[in-house]
């Protein structure tokens, strides 16, 4: 028997109000949408097409005008407050197109910030943790460097590293490859979907660079959100 | 303890607008705190500094100036009162003891009080103690002796030599009077403004000022304690009943003094108070400079999965943390300068100043951190309320 899927979409719908006027713009429309537990999913389309809204809601960050989210059958819509920071925070590996670090902490500082909010594991475990995957990412002689002090290639990588670290069920990845040269592109993609080859998690990743479809499972078109999807599971 | 972190960071992060607010915040702590200080260490130093002198008598003329003049050696002496006079209120038998004192002179600005043996039984009613002691060589009853205060003896030591002067202290002094006074002995520390003068026999005294004729001789203030309360009321209002003399009640004096300062210190509280809103403010700005920072690392922190609660807290613990710093520091600096201003004053007066911790402090401490969370509230809503979306 196959198993659920653990992302599944219906109807999804996100309409933002024009700034200064009453009307509303459409900026995703998603008929549906099943993602099964290890799963590679690239999410294409145009800019504006409403990837990183999509990503938004996904991370429970945004509401759904329209439509339902459910992430391991659970929909987002009855997560509220505490529940829904504490969910996301275990579930969801969230790494932004601009990055999000925070200016006043370290690399290994911003990579272990996620692990304090995620995890209940000792600290000197957690640090542990983040600088195993800050070398992964080839950044173990810049793990106490400002993101101000990064390239705008490590602070991607240093973005990655902080999605990877609570070992989300959902890793969202917003071009996480965008800022970097060919070879750590490969160390990033590589590692990513390392963790849902062999983790079993589930990895969206929204990009422009059509050479690396070949490397996922599925490609969501959001331009043509009526494209059926072959669902694997 | 993740918003403390946050917040901690936050402030190292920027470092100048940290420092600058701290700066600004600790001076206005250590303004309202120095005051505070001060005032309780005057109040308790002018106190101490009265102790021994419970009735002075001293010629008609203006109360506060027999009172500076004879407790503080701050100003001139207000006239002279015939000896007579002082042996007639000796004798009364209301009287329990009397110290007659004669001053108007100087030596190389230290001033001369000629007095009495009388001087070294003046005694704490409470311990027993003489308020005066001997700490080394002994009391000038001699011709041309002298005893120097602890102070004084800095500047003079046994067997030292001198002339004195007709005033001196607080006009230029006239020509040197021939007799030279040698220093037999050192008095220890008695924490009043004598302790920065030199005590010289009354008799020689008289010598030098040409009164020979017991009818010449004149005492400048008489030292009187009365058997007991109702006998020190009914010598003050007979004393300044006549038409010879006046009698102040040392403690009734000091209390006026305390009204005039305390008229001063209510100014620089009121100063202080402004200034601490002015430090408030200037939390309230360096929180409100950082917004756009602010609004963006709130964001970061709740997609990770911080709370609304743990982002408010960041806001306000910035506003704490520098409040915290800044009221420690400020304290600190408050201290520091009052304990210097306290040596000075000592250097200058005699008047030992000890500007101890007192609980006021607590109540600027409690302003402060008050104010500051008041300053830290704001962005503290606007982290709490923020869209997260938005701002990644």
């Amino acid at each position: 028997m196959p198993a659920p899927p653990v992302i599944v979409v219906h109807d999804l719908i996100k309409r933002f109000r024009v700034p200064g006027a009453t009307t509303t713009f459409v900026a995703l429309t998603l008929p549906s949408l099943e993602v099964c537990g290890g799963e590679a999913v690239a999410v294409v389309g145009p800019s504006g097409s409403g990837k990183t809204t999509l990503f938004h809601i996904l991370a429970g960050l945004l509401s759904p005008s329209q439509g339902e989210v459910l992430i391991h059958g659970v929909s987002l819509g009855v997560l509220h407050g505490k529940d829904r920071d504490r969910w996301r925070a275990r579930t969801i590996g969230y790494a932004f197109q601009s990055f999000n670090l925070l200016a006043a902490f370290s690399a290994l500082e911003n990579v272990c910030l996620a692990l304090d909010l995620g995890t209940t594991v000792p600290r000197a475990a957690r640090r542990a943790r983040a600088r195993a995957l800050l070398d992964e990412l080839g950044l173990g002689s810049r793990m106490h460097h400002r993101p101000g002090e990064l390239s705008t290639g490590e602070q991607q990588r240093v973005a990655v590293a902080r999605a990877l670290a609570n070992a989300p069920e959902v890793l969202l990845a917003d071009e996480p490859t965008a800022s970097v040269d060919p070879e750590t592109r490969e160390v990033v993609l590589s590692r990513l979907l390392r963790e849902v080859h062999i983790s079993k998690k589930v990895l969206l990743v929204a990009t422009h660079d059509r050479s690396l479809l070949t490397r996922f499972d599925r490609v969501v078109h959001l331009d043509q959100p009526d494209l059926p999807a072959a669902t694997p599971c | 303890m993740l918003a403390l972190r946050v917040a901690w960071r936050n402030l190292c992060f920027r470092p100048v607008l940290t420092v600058v607010t701290l700066a600004l915040l600790g001076l206005a702590v250590a303004q309202a705190t120095v005051v505070v200080l001060l005032a309780r260490a005057f109040e308790a130093g002018l106190v101490r500094a009265s102790r021994p002198f419970d009735l002075l008598v001293g010629a008609k003329g203006s109360p506060t100036q027999l009172l500076m003049s004879t407790v503080l050696l701050q100003e001139a002496p207000v006239g002279n009162l015939p000896l007579a006079y002082f042996e007639q209120l000796r004798h009364d038998p209301r009287v329990a003891y009397a110290v007659p004192l004669a001053m108007g002179d100087s030596a190389y600005g230290t001033p001369l009080l000629g007095v009495g043996p009388e001087l070294l039984g003046l005694t704490d009613p409470a311990t027993g103690q003489p308020y005066f002691a001997l700490a080394q060589g002994r009391f000038a009853v001699h011709a041309f002796e002298a005893a120097a205060g602890a102070q004084a003896a800095r500047h003079w030591q046994l067997g030292d030599t001198f002339q004195s002067h007709h005033g001196g202290l607080q006009e230029a002094p006239g020509e040197a009077h021939e007799a030279w006074y040698t220093i037999v002995g050192i008095l220890a520390p008695s924490d009043t403004p004598w302790d920065r003068a030199l005590f010289v026999p009354l008799t020689s005294y008289w010598e030098v000022h040409h009164e020979h004729d017991a009818a010449e001789q004149q005492i400048t203030v008489a030292l009187l304690r009365p058997r007991g309360v109702k006998e020190f009321y009914q010598l003050h209002q007979e004393i300044n009943h006549d038409s010879v003399a006046q009698a102040v009640l040392t403690g009734q004096g000091m209390g006026r003094l305390f009204d005039m300062l305390g008229q001063g210190e209510t100014v620089l509280r009121l100063t202080s108070w402004l200034a601490l809103a002015m430090g408030a403010a200037t939390v309230f700005l360096a929180s409100y400079a950082v917004g756009a920072q602010r609004q963006r690392e709130t964001a970061i922190l709740r997609a990770l999965g911080a709370g609304q609660w743990s982002v408010c807290i960041v806001g306000l613990a910035e506003a704490l943390l520098t409040s915290l710093v800044g009221t420690v520091l400020g304290m600190a600096t408050a201290h520091v300068t009052a304990w210097y201003i306290a040596w000075r004053v000592h250097d200058a007066s005699a008047i030992v100043l000890r500007p101890t911790c007192v609980p006021a402090e607590l109540g600027i401490a409690s302003a402060v951190l008050l104010l500051a969370a008041a300053a830290g509230l704001l962005p503290a809503v606007q982290a709490y309320r923020q869209d997260v979306a938005s701002n990644l």
